[in-house]
């Protein structure tokens, strides 16, 4: 479904490589998650599978479905049914998740959204979220709670019904609470979606207890350094990332994620 | 003292701004439409909040808020030329307050936003409050220049201005969604011009001139 082959990233300026020959193939229906400490390009790999204006590809490929990402922008990736949940969603004050819902849908099909479906699909994916409903009316993420935002992010992958998802820290800001009810959630959608892959990037091991990977990656330096199953999750959680000198290794190659 | 004509009674009121006039103003909320570049009076002595949009005109705006005089004005404008919008507060009597809100939209030239703000001494506890924004497109430009001039101490007084493009951030997050960098523009934008009016009449206008610019594009 999404295979990277031998991919290097820079930032658009140019000036700090970050992706260095990364490769990763992920089928139809896997879950694969991508574990590293701060720094590595975790979040670069999902920005750059999007096409985010601040990163370059200098070389390597990205196809999904055998379609060539690279020469698509980022609305064009995202219609051809890649949803990417971001660390911290942006917050936009004046357009509403509703307004945002429905063009989003309305770009998709080339059609007006059939006002009662979207309705009752959006309330029944509200109570699932366990959402307020005045929620859908208010200003994408704007003064939400770390909670409330990525419920909202889930929301709306639930009514854009992707086939690949990207998910980018997603138990960053979500109380033990929330986060069961988003996995929850999206459990609940691969179950009815068996085809829809998963990339999901995190710190810690917790989350993949809650939406258990196929594959676990070890991310560092810019590529993956090692391939396992959810064992290898625990090794890290319990040894650190490769040890001690790995880390130190990885020490004064540092670059802001969230740029 | 003489009446703004008009445009439509639908909903609210929406009043367009025309000649050379001092302006009562008939509600707590009231909406306005410039339609020719002039020089407007308006006196405050209660809570009011105003939203007036201006299509490529360049006003004159001066707000004398007395009694217990509460000004909330929501500005917004497009500009297609060189223009300047000129927003004057004066507090008149203590313990009153401005708040003001100018969001304008610069296509091409310059859009200027001049805002004054003056509380003369002895005019204790006013709060005088600007926040502009100019964002541009095309070859536009901007320029705010933002004055607070105090003379006593019991007063609060803030400005924030910011001139540039919309945040690349935001249209990312929409084309994240599968929405054209296009239409994630037109939707920045629609929200950015008509803020929290919740007149129909008032927001059809600007949607509508947001519409043909699309349409243009």
């Amino acid at each position: 479904m999404l295979e990277i082959k031998n991919i290097f990233s820079k930032t658009k300026d140019g000036k700090k490589e970050i992706l260095k020959d990364l490769s990763l193939t992920i089928q139809k229906g896997e879950i694969h998650a991508i574990m590293g400490p701060n720094g590595v390009g975790k979040s670069t790999l999902s920005k750059v599978i999007m096409g985010h204006p601040s990163y370059q590809v200098t070389s390597g490929t990205i196809t999904f479905q055998g379609q060539d990402l690279l020469s698509l922008s980022t609305d064009e990736r995202a219609r051809l049914g890649i949803y990417y949940i971001m660390q911290d969603p942006a917050q936009i004050e004046g357009v509403t998740n509703s307004e945002c819902l429905r063009t989003a849908l309305r770009e998709r099909t080339g059609e007006p959204v059939n006002l009662y479906q979207f309705i009752k699909e959006m309330n029944e994916n509200i109570t699932s979220l366990k959402m307020d409903k005045s929620m859908i009316h208010r200003s994408i993420n704007q003064g939400f709670s770390g909670g409330e935002k990525k419920k909202n992010e889930v929301l709306q992958l639930k009514m854009l019904k992707p086939k690949f998802i990207l998910l980018d820290e997603l138990d960053s800001g979500l109380d033990v609470d929330s986060l069961k009810i988003v996995c929850q959630n999206i459990n609940d959608y691969l179950k009815e979606n068996k085809d829809t892959s998963v990339l999901m990037i995190t710190h810690y091991s917790r989350i993949l207890d809650l939406i258990k990977p196929d594959y676990v990656h070890e991310m560092l330096h810019g590529t993956i350094v090692k391939t396992g199953d959810i064992t290898l999750a625990k090794e890290i959680e319990k040894n650190g990332y490769l040890g001690l000198d790995g880390l130190r290794e990885n020490e004064g190659s540092e670059h802001d994620e969230s740029e | 003292m003489m009446s703004p004509n008009k445009i439509k009674q639908e909903e609210k009121e929406v009043l367009e701004l025309k000649e050379e006039k001092t302006i009562t103003l008939p509600n707590q909320e009231n909406y306005f439409i410039a339609t020719q570049d002039g020089t407007y009076h308006f006196t405050i002595k209660e809570k009011q909040t105003i939203y007036l949009w201006s299509d490529n005109y360049s006003l004159d705006l001066t707000f004398q808020i007395k009694e217990k005089g509460d000004l909330t004005l929501y500005f917004s404008c497009l500009s297609c030329g060189n223009k300047e919008e000129k927003i004057q507060i004066f507090h008149e009597t203590s313990k009153t307050t401005s708040n003001i809100f100018c969001h304008g939209l610069s296509l091409e030239q310059k859009l200027t936003f001049t805002l004054h703000g003056t509380v003369p001494k002895n005019k204790k506890g006013c709060l005088c409050n600007q926040n502009s924004i100019i964002h541009h497109v095309k070859q536009g430009t901007g320029e705010i220049k933002p004055n607070l001039y105090i003379d006593e101490y019991d007063v609060i007084a803030n400005h924030s201005a910011f001139v540039g493009p919309l945040k690349k951030e935001d249209i990312f997050y929409l084309n994240t969604k599968g929405i054209s960098t296009e239409l994630a523009t037109h939707l920045l934008l629609k929200s950015f011009l008509i803020g929290n009016s919740k007149d129909q009449n008032y927001n059809k206008r600007i949607e509508q001139r947001l519409e043909n610019l699309k349409n243009r594009r």
